[in-house]
């Protein structure tokens, strides 16, 4: 390191090759063993450009090339030699002796990660988000080595990582992970043939669909007498009439209520198959929208984050409407169509082949249009919905928020902004249309064509004596038949194309692991007392990192006032800790046991949470102070009730605990709304208590009267506060002071105080703004 | 302000309250304590006026402040009881819709003539959201004067009696 002869930069790579590659070949006591690996996706001028970066017990490799690394598995980390899987020697390396630092820099979207080497920069590589975890790895790899300063500790180290254990499943894995490979979530499958996709939904209706087939079969086939039984009306009876001969005309009739009787009979059963289809269809399109609906219900806090309400709204009603549309209308016509076609085909080239061959000409051509138009109509009308979509998004984001709108005045904006949304649908649905306005007349055309090419054709074969008046007419009837079915099937190419978008959307939301997953192997305590371990506690939202390793132990029964500036990541914390998110790395435990390993509704039933903004669903003051636990019986609600102090006006109201709250309800002010939330945690009596924010929604005075609620409510319960007023902390056994996602001070009010820190200037604060705030101490009397 | 105090150790057990109600020669409720302090007038106020209209009963002193809350009548002694009911019978006046004889438009505000198990009357209705659905067949009207009506079973309903009511719920 002191050596003032070695070039930093030229000097390593070449002078360790050697070594390298004697090592190889005769592996020293103690074998180099890969330490982390990690892939920079970008060069220096910020295109992407993918290397492959080697961190080793020795040595930091690097390849220009990216090849594939094993899963730090346990047997990839016991792999005797590093270098198997690698396509070449290293493009560049580094002693990890020499370098005095290796760390990765944050700038905005791209991350450097760079190694010094006696105060200088030796390189640096350039990573986007994506790759930010593996460099993460990366460095706190080097840092483990660099802090333990010795490679041969390198093994004793392989020892540690290997007792981490994954909370889901409870098996081995590297350290630094937050969950085993094996444990992972998968990525979603591709957006591959989603019309095909259905018929995991069809499945269950097999039968149904079944019999629906072969009444379209029968119908069909039924459609198709009539035409039939005019070949001998005329061949038989008119043209032997017309020319002179005599001839039975008591035949006339019968043939007649031959046509008629097929005619009813076609009716009939083409009305039971349309019924027994449209059913399913629409018994498809439920189910869809209840699978949809309760996987959306599984997925975590951090997918609805990301996404519009509207838009999701959008997918699950909507887009199932359309599929069972298409499901219950289009799919049955096109069915009947092939049927009839496949039908009218056969008969055709039974009555005369020749004939038929020329009828069937015109088909390639069509078939290889629809091919050519599909994608493009695909394509259209998924805009069509996604701006549809965004134009449902205006809705469910100004509808709520009318307040806002109308205080700020800003109705007119409002309606310029959904105007531009409902602009757009109809550009998409004009963009489309214009295809579509060219696609179905050159079809038209193309029968049209068809038809004369058999006129002239049969007349033809008329002309030779090779067929009668009656087939020719037979024919033309079914050509007519079979090209306005041709017609039906190239419209409803529209139909399917639109399912198809809409099937898209759906199962993007299918798709979708939820990130916060269900263990492998889940641990169902029977009882919590509720103490809690937080360890080195890291959390990201995208590339933004909130929490930096929160450290914290909490008692059972201990009460944790958490305070600071907003952004410090108190929310977060609190999120975590109920388990909307997973963090991505380091863990909770609750008892000393991984809350990932539990599953996520036994453990979040032992959460009671009250927010800043009580949310009360549309139903009665009973049913929403029971909705952590419906089962509970009338005297338990009015207990929980009179607890939270909301018995008192609850038996003011008219109905008592029937009235109706939530939308459209009864209006209640924001601290009555807090006290029925309060009531609603009591009522499941959570080992834990999160209260966020919980009283900085109301003034003063409902302040007073409901942290009389909340002291009953966290009696004994292991509880974290949130709160920006700091005299509803006075109870707190502990303060902890988070700030820019760090734990910068904790202990008591008092002991907080003295130390003169950034509590007590928030007091100081507090008191300046607030004269007759009483002060925390004296408070309760 | 004793009573709104802050702090834990205001408790529940006001359901077990001693005492007995009476009906006072002003023809009001009162209710005499275990130690015989007399509070009165009382109102007997059900707290599930809809879903359990006969428990539950909150006696509630002209101040507001809840006295006794009985979890069923019929635990109590008769002389208790008996008043208690016929308050109870007062608040709970709901006449039941048998017959919907006219209504005067598709739109609110829109005036309703019905028969009900109280005879004929009729009622304005402000908005749809006045007439919801308690259980699959029980709904509830509340006219623009704030009475309430209620359809025990629409399946008991004359079919045109019940298409006036289905279009709303």
């Amino acid at each position: 390191m002191n050596d003032p002869n070695s070039n930093p930069h030229e000097g390593s790579s070449h002078r360790h090759a050697g070594p390298a590659e004697q090592s190889s070949q005769a592996p020293p006591v103690n074998p180099e063993t890969v330490l982390a690996h990690c892939a920079p996706d970008l060069d220096s001028t910020l295109r992407f450009q993918s290397r492959q970066l080697l961190l080793t017990t020795d040595r930091l490799l690097e390849w220009t090339t990216p090849f594939a690394i094993l899963p730090a598995t346990h047997s990839s980390w016991e792999d005797p030699d590093p270098r198997a899987p690698t396509p070449g020697a290293p493009e560049r390396q580094w002693d990890l002796k020499d370098l005095d630092e290796l760390a990765l820099r944050e700038c905005g979207s791209v991350g450097l990660l760079e190694i010094f080497s006696q105060g200088k920069r030796t390189a640096v590589w350039y990573l986007s988000a994506d790759q930010w975890p593996d460099a993460r790895q990366l460095v706190a790899a080097w840092q483990a080595w660099h802090s333990d300063g010795q490679s041969d500790r390198a093994t004793e180290s392989d020892g540690e990582e290997l007792t981490e254990v994954c909370p889901s499943c409870g098996g081995g894995m590297a350290a630094g992970q937050s969950i085993c490979d094996g444990c992972a979530a998968r990525p979603a499958p591709p957006p591959s043939q989603s019309l095909w996709r259905l018929m995991r939904f069809a499945k269950p209706h097999a039968r149904s669909i079944l019999a629906g087939f072969l009444l379209t079969l029968a119908s069909t086939a039924a459609a198709m007498i009539p035409p039939y039984l005019t070949m001998p009306l005329l061949d038989e009876v008119l043209v032997p009439f017309q020319a002179g001969k005599d001839v039975s005309f008591w035949r006339v009739p019968s043939y007649l209520a031959g046509l008629l009787l097929a005619a009813i009979l076609a009716w009939l059963l083409s009305w039971a198959k349309t019924y027994v289809l449209a059913k399913v269809g629409e018994t498809i399109s439920a189910d869809l929208r209840n699978v949809t609906y309760s996987h959306l219900q599984k997925l975590s806090l951090e997918f609805f984050g990301g996404r519009r309400t509207g838009d999701l709204i959008a997918r699950v009603s909507d887009d199932t409407q359309r599929i069972c549309d298409f499901l219950s209308m289009q799919l049955i016509d096109f069915a009947t169509d092939v049927v009839m076609i496949g039908l009218t085909a056969v008969l055709l080239f039974w009555i005369h082949p020749g004939l038929a061959l020329a009828t069937l000409i015109p088909f390639p051509l069509i078939a290889w249009l629809i091919q050519r138009v599909r994608q493009k109509l695909r394509h259209g009308f998924a805009r069509g919905v996604a701006a549809w979509a965004e134009m449902v998004n205006v809705l469910a984001d100004t509808i709520p928020g009318i307040r806002v709108v109308k205080a700020f005045a800003q109705e007119h904006r409002e309606v310029e902004r959904f105007a531009s949304k409902n602009r757009q649908v109809l550009d998409a649905n004009n963009r489309v249309n214009r295809l579509w306005a060219a696609f179905v007349p050159v079809i038209a055309l193309l029968t049209d064509i068809g038809v004369l090419f058999i006129w002239g054709f049969g007349a033809w074969l008329v002309a030779k004596g090779q067929i009668t008046v009656g087939v020719l007419t037979v024919f033309i009837t079914y050509i007519g038949r079979l090209y306005a079915r041709l017609d039906s099937m190239s419209r409803m190419l529209a139909g399917t194309q639109r399912a198809a978008a809409s099937t898209h959307r759906i199962f993007e939301i299918l798709d979708r692991v939820p990130s916060v997953p269900e263990p492998v192997k889940p641990i169902r305590p029977q009882k919590l007392e509720g103490s809690i371990a937080i360890r080195n506690l890291h959390f990201r939202y995208g590339a933004r990192e909130v929490l930096h390793g929160i450290d914290l132990k909490i008692q059972a029964g201990e009460m944790i006032g958490l305070v600071g500036p907003s952004g410090s990541g108190k929310s977060t914390l609190v999120n975590l800790v109920c388990r909307f998110y997973d963090p991505q790395s380091g863990s909770i435990a609750v008892d000393g046991i991984d809350i990932r390993s539990m599953p996520v509704s036994h453990y979040r039933s032992h959460i009671g949470i009250v927010l800043q903004e009580p949310f009360l669903f549309f139903g009665t003051i009973a049913e929403n102070i029971a909705y952590g636990r419906p089962e509970a019986s009338r005297r338990e609600i009015i207990e929980a009730a009179q607890a939270a102090k909301a018995h008192d006006f609850i038996l003011r109201l008219p109905d008592g605990y029937d009235s109706m709250v939530g939308e459209r309800g009864q209006s209640l002010s924001g601290g009555e709304r807090q006290r029925i939330s309060i009531a609603r945690a009591l009522l499941t009596d959570p080992r834990i208590l999160i209260l966020d924010e919980a009283t900085s929604a109301v003034d003063t005075q409902t302040e007073r009267e409901i942290q009389g609620a909340l002291d009953f409510l966290a009696q004994g319960r292991t509880t974290i506060a949130i709160a920006h007023r700091l005299s509803t902390l006075r109870k707190a056994n502990r303060i902890i002071v988070l700030e820019a996602g760090r734990i910068t001070e904790q202990g008591s009010h008092q002991e907080l105080l003295e130390l003169g820190g950034t509590y007590t200037r928030l007091c100081q604060e507090q008191h300046t703004l607030q004269p007759d705030a009483s002060d925390p101490q004296d408070a309760p009397t | 302000m004793p009573k709104d105090s802050v702090g834990p150790a205001k408790t529940i057990p006001r359901q077990t309250a001693v005492g007995r109600v009476v009906r006072t020669l002003r023809g009001q409720l009162a209710w005499i304590d275990h130690q015989g302090r007399s509070f009165e007038p009382v109102q007997a106020i059900p707290l599930f006026p809809v879903s359990q209209p006969d428990g539950w009963i909150s006696l509630v002193s002209s101040s507001g402040e809840e006295l006794a809350l009985f979890e069923s009548l019929e635990a109590l002694p008769p002389e208790t009881a008996d008043p208690l009911r016929e308050e109870l019978a007062l608040r709970q006046w709901v006449p039941r819709i048998q017959r919907v004889v006219s209504v005067s438009g598709t739109s609110e505000p829109c005036e309703w003539v019905v028969e009900t198990d109280r005879g004929r009357t009729q009622f304005v209705l402000t908005s749809e959201e006045n007439i919801r659905r308690l259980s699959d067949h029980t709904v509830q009207i509340i006219a623009s004067s704030g009475a309430k009506f209620r359809v025990e079973d629409t399946k008991q309903l004359d079919p045109r009696s019940r298409r006036f009511i289905e279009w709303y719920v």
